[in-house]
């Protein structure tokens, strides 16, 4: 079925912002439908203008599209008021490049970079007028794949979805295509058995959870047919994949407007909050001579005026400097601005970010976390106050007025004099700007809440409760009062809490999405969209608790509905971490010594195979860091975590 | 450097913005590497100026736009190189040289001539005597809103022609001419309304704009 101009027509005169839903922009690929025999629908379950700004999107979309034999065409989710006019008329979901359904399609790949979007898979599987379960949806309809970071944990949409993949989805889509050809004429069951043999695939319906009756917990997962691994472990490209260069240039002013490349992939600081730096090793970089190469392709293919060199951290690139010299020098005057975020805390990020701008010094940003030393030290991004003190002056001493600063409430062994500190902090940087701008410096602290992590060294760490979440915010409040000079943002702690219930959640949660998405929660990320209530309606009716999956206790023997899922880094080497982390114990730059965390093992083969110069990391030392951990404890909880437990009366299933 | 350039906003691109099918050409110039001059200042822009800007919806086939650029190109050079990286939806039918001193777009804009498409089940006739009717009156009040404030304002004298193209099958066309610019402006759905045609589905089409010289 093809939405046809006038159909669409009708619709389109009565909704905001119509040119989301219109296609035809430069760059975007418009194929012969008729004359290709596989296509594929690139979901990304959000608006339009968010979605357009997705990386990894662009990447797959190019990838797919350069085979001759297969297509792909894009899929977001329209905002509520074409939702609303689309079902009145009961107008199908569309591609955006040949306005065919959705449900025409052999295959639907939707992108799942963090849990707020599960809603909103919901949506899109609603209005595009398929049966939202998998279990019901037989080989007549587009088989449906999900990947992205979220789905490391992939349990509480396993319900929902045919088939997970897991890791990087560029080296192992082509791969799932090609499968699909082979058996396209087969029922849906044995298609999903051909699919759950290819490395870092799982699907879901083969695997059968179990619970323990006295506590909830799970007991085990594990595969209900013969031939479905047991461990499925995530798929990398040994190198940095094509980088893309002719980026869709979408219609209308989208939230992040700017053309991107990875400078590099993954992150060797292990901060232990951090669920890209643990799920995206080994860390990989993209020369210097590719980078300056892509960045003229870029403005040649686009006429982009805003490039982002993006990655995790990107003052641990290796030629950072020649690099930013280079498209300096290059791009003077040329109306262009580059932008390099996730700089280190050091002076030299000042200097890094002086030779890229030219005019706009608008703010400039850095991601301390925590206010103070033992903090950082425990969250393993071990910065010096004094340290940070200098880097902020180098930034005010260079022109710019504002410094923005990130932080986190709610950290592992998190005091109170821990958040006072932010506010203390916020005005010693304030008085740094003031000695070169005066009234003019300003501060901008942004402090989000923290949540725990599935695959990351937090994962056994419990969410704060609400109510104390919300005085840390008040404290901190307090401790600037009067500051005009200091902006304060923070979050509803409520979106955190429901943020920590699915992220670390299982299969039983499946009820409890479909339950909040009929009482109409979607584009939970959007802070004026989020519906608390229609989320703890339908844990209540559902019979389960958001705080036992936020904020329990976990022992370290607990086995987690994403154990069977891997990302290289071994539990083992997690829980060590997570011990390390209570006693204050901070790990150096893994480029420089090997902790052993397990990815190297994980894809022996692969390294062997790739140039011994590809991957960051060196080579594995004899760890005379390991301890023993007692099976049973609940590791490591300091006095204060457990007396803050004990005041929330942390509820039991 | 001053060029003024003829272009059209047709099917998709028509659901574009003003402000976005600027930030679209100032790509397209600079894919095609056509030298365009930017402002000084905090947040230098490209110097494009586009005549009258275009409701949301309605196409437009002979639209202009004057730039500026730093070194002189020829005229023929914009055309082939710009063409041939525009986005589906836009062509760029014209370019000429501006002599210096021409006056901008936008204060010399006074007219607009449209063509508009609409769904009824009327027939010519009761079509044609409606027109007759609305432009015998010598009054034809109407509110709108704008700037957040709703105001009436009397359409008119704005239109200044209005008449039948055709009626084949369930389309009827209209061509209207109606005030454009600052001394008053008028899009072709309020002479809809003023007809009795609330129709769910039209299609307006910008085909000429008149300056006054």
């Amino acid at each position: 079925m093809i939405i046809n101009d006038r159909e669409l027509d009708r619709i389109l005169a009565t909704v905001q912002k119509p040119a989301r839903y219109i296609g035809g922009e430069f760059n975007s690929i418009v194929k012969d439908w008729d004359t290709i025999p596989t296509k594929i629908a690139l979901a990304f379950p959000e608006v339009y203008d968010l979605g357009m700004s997705n990386l990894g999107l662009a990447i797959l979309y190019n990838l797919v599209n350069r085979q001759p034999h297969l297509l792909a065409e894009r899929v977001f989710v329209p905002w509520v008021d074409m939702a609303r006019a689309m079902r009145a008329r009961r107008m199908p979901l569309y591609s955006l490049e040949t306005r065919h359904a959705v449900r025409d399609f052999d295959l639907i790949g939707i992108s799942l970079p963090y849990e707020q979007l599960f809603s909103n898979v919901l949506n899109l599987l609603d209005l595009a007028q398929m049966p939202l379960h998998s279990l019901e949806r037989d080989a007549s309809f587009p088989l449906v794949l999900a990947g992205g970071n979220a789905v490391f944990n992939p349990e509480p949409m396993a319900d929902f979805i045919d088939m997970f993949v897991i890791g990087e989805g560029e080296d192992v889509l082509l791969e799932i295509i090609a499968t699909f050809e082979d058996v396209r004429h087969a029922d849906r069951d044995t298609q999903l058995r051909r699919m759950a043999q290819i490395p870092g695939v799982y699907v879901p319906r083969f695997y059968h959870p179990v619970y323990h009756p006295a506590d909830g917990t799970l007991m085990e997962l594990s595969p209900t047919v013969a031939g479905v691994p047991a461990h499925i472990t995530k798929r990398i490209s040994p190198l940095m994949p094509e980088p893309v260069t002719k980026f869709i240039l979408p219609h209308t002013d989208v939230v992040f407007s700017r053309a991107s490349v990875e400078i590099q992939r993954g992150c060797t600081r292990g901060c232990r909050f951090c669920h890209a730096g643990m799920v995206f090793r080994p860390v990989r970089e993209r020369s210097l001579a590719e980078l300056l190469e892509t960045v003229d392709a870029i403005v040649r293919d686009t006429g982009h005026e805003e490039l982002g060199l993006l990655s995790l951290s990107s003052s641990d690139y290796s030629q950072i400097g020649p690099l930013v010299q280079a498209i300096s020098e290059k791009y003077q005057g040329a109306a262009l601005n580059i932008s390099l975020p996730s700089l280190r805390l050091e002076s030299f990020s000042a200097e890094l970010a002086e030779m890229l701008v030219g005019r706009r010094k608008s703010g400039f940003t850095f991601a301390p976390e925590a206010a103070t030393d033992r903090l950082r030290n425990v969250i393993n991004k071990p910065i010096r106050t004094e340290s940070l003190l200098e880097a902020v002056d180098a930034v005010y001493q260079r022109g710019w007025q504002m410094v923005k600063l990130y932080f986190m409430i709610g950290q592992p062994t998190e005091t109170d004099e821990d958040v006072i500190a932010i506010g203390t902090l916020a005005k010693q940087v304030l008085a740094i700007g003031r000695r070169y701008h005066n009234n003019k410096a300003k501060v901008r602290i942004g402090v989000s809440t923290f949540v725990p992590k599935p695959h990351t060294p937090f994962q056994w760490a419990s969410l704060w409760d609400v109510a104390d979440i919300e005085r840390k915010q008040r404290i901190l409040l307090d401790e600037i009062r009067g500051q005009r000079s200091i902006l304060y943002n923070y979050n509803n702690p409520e979106e955190s809490l429901l943020e920590a219930a699915l992220s670390r959640g299982d299969r039983r949660l499946g009820a409890v999405i479909e339950r909040a998405w009929e009482l109409g929660a979607g584009f939970d990320a959007w802070t004026d969209q989020f519906r608390g209530s229609a989320w703890w309606q339908a844990f209540d009716d559902v019979g389960l608790s958001a705080a036992w999956y936020a904020r329990r206790p976990r022992l370290a023997d607990e086995i987690f509905p994403w154990d069977h899922i891997g990302a290289g880094v071994e539990k083992r080497w997690l829980l060590l971490d997570w011990q390390s982390a209570q006693q204050g114990e901070t790990k150096i730059d893994c480029r420089e010594h090997c902790y052993n965390c397990g990815i190297l093992s994980a894809f022996k083969g692969l390294r062997a195979a790739t140039p011994p110069t590809a991957w960051k990391c060196p080579p594995v030392r004899n760890p005379r860091w390991q301890k023993k951990v007692e099976a049973g404890d609940v590791i490591g909880l300091t006095p204060v975590v457990k007396a803050s437990m004990a005041r929330a009366k942390v509820p039991e299933i | 450097m001053k060029y003024r350039l003829t272009f059209t906003k047709e099917y998709p691109v028509k659901y574009v913005g003003h402000m976005d099918v600027v930030t679209t050409w100032t790509r397209a110039f600079r894919r095609a590497g056509i030298p365009l001059a930017y402002s000084q200042g905090f947040n230098p822009r490209a110097k494009i100026q586009v005549a009258g800007s275009l409701p949301v919806g309605t196409m437009g086939s002979a639209e202009l736009m004057d730039i500026t650029l730093t070194e002189p190109v020829a005229p023929d050079d914009i055309l082939a190189r710009v063409s041939a990286t525009l986005p589906r939806g836009y062509r760029l039918l014209a370019v000429e040289p501006l002599a210096p001193g021409t006056p901008g777009l936008q204060a010399s804009l006074r007219r607009a001539e449209y063509r508009v498409t609409f769904e009824t089940d009327l027939p010519a006739d009761e079509l044609r005597a409606r027109i007759d009717r609305l432009l015998a009156r010598t009054e034809i009040v109407q509110t709108r809103v704008r700037r957040k404030r709703t105001e009436t304002f009397d359409l008119r004298p704005m239109i200044i022609n209005l008449s039948l193209v055709e009626k084949q099958g369930d389309d009827a066309v209209l061509a209207m001419t109606l005030s454009a610019g600052q001394h008053g402006n008028v899009r072709p759905e309020a002479v809809l309304t003023a007809l009795g045609i609330n129709n769910e589905w039209y299609q307006a089409e910008r085909t000429k704009l008149v300056f006054d010289i």
